[in-house]
């Protein structure tokens, strides 16, 4: 489950834990902390992410609703780029060292 | 390998270029367009072989389906390609022959002082102190820049450095380039004699026509410079010849809504290309910026109307190259590493390029060093008289640079789509944010860069024929006849 309230210049966000990761929660949400001071906690089921429009920025409530549409669509790509690291991330490092300091990779893919 | 996916799937970063197109970009380089629901597909494992993607992916290696230690190793021979600068080691070497400077420009990075503050002179043996340390870097290449202040005003300081240079190259034998960065309005025939006879290329500076570049390019006594530079920079050129002499422009809110005429004014002074260049916040600049600034966002909309305006141009037969958008469309369509420093990772700064101050205090850049003018010495990585090479660059300050400027591992970079092609300027970020890593969500240099990488990639997802000839005759340095003719 997702949901938002929205009450003055605090936006509270729910993230459904089943389906997402604290890691893209928190990816998603530091894409907005120019403009928001975030707090994330878990309760329950969801993480709960609370965005507070920082000092100084005057953001009214279409922007804060695009600011959180803009969280939730990152959301899922962040979830997504946890499922791809988790695919590739090895290969990505083998990649990396054997370009600075050549190393056996058929070796290394087996072990 | 999952036991269904007939692939192993590649490392690779993605990010959403419009509506629900994906732009996915990997470790080689290679860039390719998809849609949300192939991409998730593909993540998945569950790509099928027969979808008009998956010979694509396959060839551009986001994807394996046999010999994955061969294909890794070709991916990391192009990796070890496009980060082929940090083995290069530092080859730029500024050198600051004065911070005095006979202009006092409204937006000058350095706080110029006045032309009679010799006390900011480097002492000759100042200059061939700098100059053999720059020979000590393992770089089989050696560029030295002179810059300011006006570093014509040194000229006893300027002519030592490249007569030491010279002197040291006989038994060095490296590649070795000198650069002037001038702004013309002192040059006389004997120093332009100079440089030319020892090969001395000159980078001068242009905001556009008269009224625009007198706007903030101010003599200190009063008035402008655009008269004296137009006559000096035709005096420049008949003695050292076209190709020695180019120039470089600032905008500034004065000239941002008038790009064009600046690009004109190129063009009818005889220059093949522009650098369209944004305000930096240091020094005067950051002093005047409530006069001189502008939000990051007008700047890349003027920049992308303007670099249509220059394709355009060129389609119409008058070859004309916009700099910076060659060096990211090099870094985009070709494997290589272009050595521009102020967009790698990890930061060129130190390892690239280096400063030395007018007296022999050493920055990773000038900005640095615009901070120790401010009172911050943070950067310092030593002197030239009170430290050796190994001190200087194999120091702490140049250390903490290296490590905490590489986008692959920093917050907001690492997963950043265009981070295979971009770079940090940890120096900007601790200006900005007092971290050297800094914060991407509000930086005005992350906005830049990634407004221009998004423009670009949605041209080449366009790939107009017509576009797409411009963009390859200025990234293979050829006209664009010779480009087309190649294409057929």
């Amino acid at each position: 489950m997702q949901s938002v309230l929205f009450a003055g210049n605090t936006a509270t966000v729910l993230v459904d834990k089943a389906l997402y990761d604290k890691e893209a929660a928190i990816a998603a949400a530091y894409r907005l902390n120019d403009r928001y001071s975030i707090e994330l906690r878990e309760d329950g089921p969801n993480y709960v992410a609370i965005f507070t429009a920082r000092e100084g920025q005057h953001l009214d409530a279409t922007v804060m609703e695009a600011d959180m549409m803009s969280f939730f669509n990152d959301l899922l790509d962040e979830q997504l780029r946890i499922k791809l690291e988790q695919k590739s991330g090895k290969i990505r490092e083998l990649i990396v060292q054997h370009a600075f300091s050549p190393i056996d990779l058929k070796k290394e893919l087996e072990s | 390998m999952s036991a269904q996916a007939p692939y192993t799937l590649l490392p690779f970063q993605f990010g959403r270029l419009r509506g629900e197109e994906y732009l996915l970009v990997n470790e080689a380089g290679e860039y390719h367009f998809m849609t949300r629901n192939s991409l998730e597909s593909l993540v998945d494992g569950t790509l099928p072989a027969e979808n008009s993607h998956f010979d694509e992916l396959r060839s551009k290696q986001f994807l394996v389906t046999r010999d994955l230690a061969g294909t890794l190793d070709m991916v990391a021979t192009r990796y070890r390609t496009r980060k082929h600068f940090i083995i290069n080691s530092v080859s730029l070497h500024m050198m600051v022959l004065t911070v005095r400077c006979n202009q006092d420009c409204q937006y000058c990075q350095v706080s110029a002082e006045s032309d009679e503050a010799n006390q900011y002179d480097m002492a000759p043996e100042v200059a061939e102190k700098s100059v053999e340390v720059a020979f000590m870097s393992p770089s089989p290449f050696v560029k030295i820049e002179f810059q300011g202040g006006e570093p014509t005003l040194n000229w006893d300081a300027l002519t030592r450095a490249v007569h030491k240079a010279e002197e040291l190259n006989k038994s060095k034998k490296k590649v070795l380039e000198f650069v002037l960065c001038t702004n013309l309005t002192g040059v006389t025939t004997e120093k332009l004699e100079f440089l030319r006879d020892h090969g001395v290329c000159i980078s001068t500076s242009l905001d556009g026509p008269q009224p625009l570049h007198d706007k903030n390019r101010l003599l200190r006594k009063g008035g402008g410079t655009y008269d004296m530079f137009i006559a000096n920079l035709q005096k420049a050129r008949d003695i050292c010849g076209d190709r020695q002499v180019s120039a470089l422009m600032t905008t500034t809110v004065d000239n941002i809504n008038h790009l064009k005429e600046v690009v004109e004014e190129y063009i009818r002074l005889g220059f093949p290309g522009i650098f369209i260049r944004s305000l930096n916040p240091y020094g005067l600049a950051a002093e005047n910026a409530q006069d001189l600034g502008y939000p990051m966002e007008s700047f890349t909309k003027r920049y992308e109307e303007t670099l249509d305006y220059i394709v355009e141009l060129n389609l119409k037969g008058k070859p004309f190259t916009e700099y910076f958008a060659t060096i990211l469309l090099s870094r985009i369509l070709t494997p290589f590493s272009t050595g521009f420093v102020d967009l790698q990772s990890p930061s060129g700064a130190g390892i690239s390029s280096v400063i030395y101050d007018y007296n022999g205090d050493v920055y990773p850049a000038d900005e640095a060093r615009m901070l120790s003018r401010m009172g911050d010495k943070r950067f310092l990585m030593g002197n030239v008289f009170t430290d050796s090479y190994k001190d200087i660059f194999g120091g702490p300050v140049l250390r903490e640079i290296v490590a905490k400027s590489i986008v692959e591992i920093m917050p907001g970079c690492a997963s950043c789509v265009y981070r295979t092609y971009c770079g940090a300027d940890p120096i900007r970020n601790y200006l900005e944010t007092g971290d050297v890593m800094g914060r991407r969500p509000g930086s005005t240099f992350c906005k830049k860069n990634m407004a221009i990488f998004e423009s670009l990639f949605r041209k080449l997802r366009d790939a107009d024929d017509d576009v797409m000839d411009v963009f390859w005759s200025w990234v293979t340095r050829r006209s664009l006849q010779e480009v087309r003719r190649e294409g057929l």
